[in-house]
């Protein structure tokens, strides 16, 4: 590792500290930024060039049981995209469902340091925890789905929110999870009993339990608050992809208003509300479908405890997957893809299918002009650029979004060439704003992380934060990107450093150290965790296939590279793992 | 009113009629999830590779078990007073 580094002259972006553009120096020592080192730094010339914090992915599968059956059920991914081993990369493929260390290489060469694994069953989390212990370079955590939890519904039943907390604290120990992610609360419980139910707003109970997806949004929040977890609930809503949904998403968005945020990891929100374009739909039918991503923006812009990320769609080949399996049994019955749909006992569900977004489509041509609407109306601070990878589109192509961004010209030349359902039905066609270079940084880095719970060590360059830093080659002070196309420029870093080491170079990966897995361990009373565990074991004897001693993930053989995250009274402490070790040993 | 009968002879063991009985499953968590059964208090568990009727009397003869026996090995006797 590099003791010292210095970026000399590099045009900084740096929002959390407001700086917008300064040509400055940037010093780091042991992984840090520090305000000076000696004489014997390595140097970096950044003159002319931006220099930005490392960008953080907040929504994205990547690991975990569902990537790896899509990985199954799609072999023909691979041959789209191979990429040979070199000195420093494994060999490897896949454009949609990239192979494990693929998507730790890819990420870095697009300037991100940190990415989060959006979605896991308890059940599978030691695949995710095995997958990300060998992904190369990236910071990471995972979500734990929680949304559809029998046991969680149960004491909602009972209306015994303390054992929701205690319950909720003991799966993220168990499973080295890092947030608590619900996936259409209640509905994906309906379809697992039979395939045409649902839920269809936030009052519809779900099926011999009763409870309503509003009281599991409203007690998972209440938990978490309680918990003090770095990270909000990250809460997808119910009825994803269907005309009209978007007042279901206002009315779920509104259920935490008044629950008060007691972390000090740095966010403000309580709900993070993930990929907002498939939940931003107006109409009553596919024929009278539009836009109401202004609606959406309009509640984001005024209310604090809501952040969200776009989910953009990009044209052309993607797989969906998602817990949500009545939406994956609804485009089985449109298309007749191949499908895979799953029951995960007694937690959630889940569904994969290949998808292609087609430019002549008109309903895919004005979910492609909502996604871009939905972020340029919001603030940045408050909705960050995703394409729920590869739900919309895939990570790979995150370029094409910044330029439309950042475009006004570059996103009109695709939206003349589309269906024209992508100017009528929605209002981007009367959106003149640009992101500038410096919204851009918000909305990918400094945003997410302050969102995530990271933003003390990431997210900025201020002293005392990790060195995860992007350098482009490009000055934006110098260059016009709504004219000059931001794809070539941005699609590949110049360098990427992650903990005060550079692993990416002119585009290339030089170096793949393991970074740790971030858990979050929180606690509760002790008695009251003892009561919840001697009361799940008796269920699990009734619900699962597996025994509950079988069901916790050994930390000695799944977690040894993680960083633990102790929270103690609402305050966190950082535990760090042991030194990294590198991928040849 | 009810009697169970088993042939030891033909039994191999499988334990399907242990898990599929409803009464058992009632009694035990653990049968309920397919496990095989923590207590005593059960019609009918296996021991040492063969069923073994432990409480005759529980049975209120809905005849699954012999629907899940692959051997024929499980008979439900009916008295008619």
């Amino acid at each position: 590792m590099t003791a010292e580094l210095l970026i000399k002259n590099g045009v900084v972006y740096d929002p959390t500290n407001d700086v917008d553009g300064e040509v400055m120096d940037l010093c780091i020592k042991d992984g840090k930024i520090v305000d000076k080192v000696s004489d014997n730094a390595k140097v970096i010339d950044a003159k002319g060039r931006a220099v930005i914090p490392g960008k953080v992915e907040c929504h994205s599968h990547m690991v975990g049981a569902t990537p790896t059956s899509a990985r199954i059920l799609r072999p023909e991914d691979i041959r789209v995209r191979l990429s040979s081993a070199t000195g420093v990369r494994r060999g490897g493929g896949g454009r949609t469902v990239p192979t494990t260390w693929e998507v730790g290489y890819e990420y870095a060469k697009l300037g991100f340091t940190r990415a989060y694994e959006a979605a896991v069953t308890p059940l599978y989390a030691r695949q995710a925890c095995r997958e990300f212990d060998r992904m190369p370079i990236l910071g990471k955590g995972i979500f734990i789905l929680m949304g559809n939890n029998w046991m969680i519904m149960d004491y909602l039943t009972s209306r015994e929110q303390d054992k929701i907390t205690a319950y909720v604290a003991f799966l993220l120990r168990a499973t080295g999870g890092y947030a608590v992610k619900i996936v259409n609360p209640g509905g994906n419980e309906a379809y697992k009993w039979n395939t045409e139910w649902n839920c269809h707003h936030a009052d519809d109970p779900v099926p011999y339990f009763g409870v309503t997806p509003r009281e599991i949004i409203k007690g998972l929040c209440t938990a978490n608050e309680e918990l003090c977890l770095p990270h909000s609930i990250h809460l997808h809503v119910n009825k994803i992809g269907t005309p009209g949904n978007y007042e279901v998403t206002l009315e779920e968005l509104n259920i935490t208003k008044n629950i008060e945020v007691k972390c000090d990891s740095g966010r403000a929100q309580n709900t993070h509300a993930t990929h907002l374009q498939y939940h931003a739909y107006g109409g009553d039918s596919w024929g009278t479908f539009e836009s109401k991503a202004d609606e959406i923006a309009k509640y984001i812009n005024h209310h604090d405890h809501v952040t969200g990320d776009s989910g953009n769609v990009i044209f052309g080949d993607a797989t969906t997957m998602t817990a949500d399996s009545p939406a994956e049994w609804g485009l089985y019955k449109m298309t007749h893809n191949k499908l895979i749909t799953g029951d995960t006992e007694a937690e959630d569900s889940v569904g994969i299918l290949p998808f292609l977004y087609s430019k002549k489509s008109p309903v895919h041509a004005a979910m492609w002009a909502i996604g871009l609407e939905l972020q340029l109306l919001t603030d940045p601070w408050k909705m960050f650029v995703t394409t729920d990878h590869p739900n919309g589109g895939v990570f790979f192509d995150y370029p094409l979004v910044y330029s439309w961004l950042m475009s006004e010209k570059a996103r009109m030349d695709i939206a003349e060439n589309i269906h024209p359902w992508a100017l009528k039905r929605t209002g981007l066609g009367g959106i003149d704003k640009e992101y500038t270079f410096y919204e851009l940084v918000i909305a990918t880095s400094a945003g997410p992380a302050r969102a995530m719970g990271v933003s003390k060590t990431e997210g900025h360059l201020g002293i005392g934060a990790k060195a995860n830093i992007a350098i482009w080659d490009v000055n934006p002070l110098e260059t016009d990107f709504s004219r000059d196309s931001a794809v070539d420029k941005l699609s590949s870093a110049a360098y990427t450093i992650k903990d005060g080491e550079v692993v990416v170079k002119d585009g290339e990966v030089v170096c793949a150290p393991m970074a740790p897995i971030e858990r979050v361990l929180p606690q509760v009373e002790h008695d009251i965790q003892k009561a919840v565990e001697e009361e799940i074991k008796t269920r699990f004897k009734r619900y699962y296939t597996l025994q509950f001693e079988n069901y916790m993930v050994d930390p000695e053989l799944y977690l040894s590279k993680s960083d633990r995250i102790e929270v103690v009274s609402g305050k966190l402490h950082v535990i760090p793992h042991e030194i990294p070790r590198d991928v040849e040993t | 009113m009810y009697e169970l009968i088993t042939h030891e002879e033909k039994c191999h063991g499988c334990g399907n009629c242990v898990v599929a009985c409803p009464v058992n499953a009632d009694i035990d968590p653990a049968v309920a999830g397919g496990k095989g059964p923590e207590t005593d208090e059960v019609i009918m568990r296996v021991e040492n590779g063969v069923v073994k009727i432990l409480n005759r009397d529980m049975c209120r003869g809905c005849g699954t078990c012999i629907e899940s026996c692959p051997v024929d090995a499980i008979e439900l006797k009916v008295n008619y007073r």
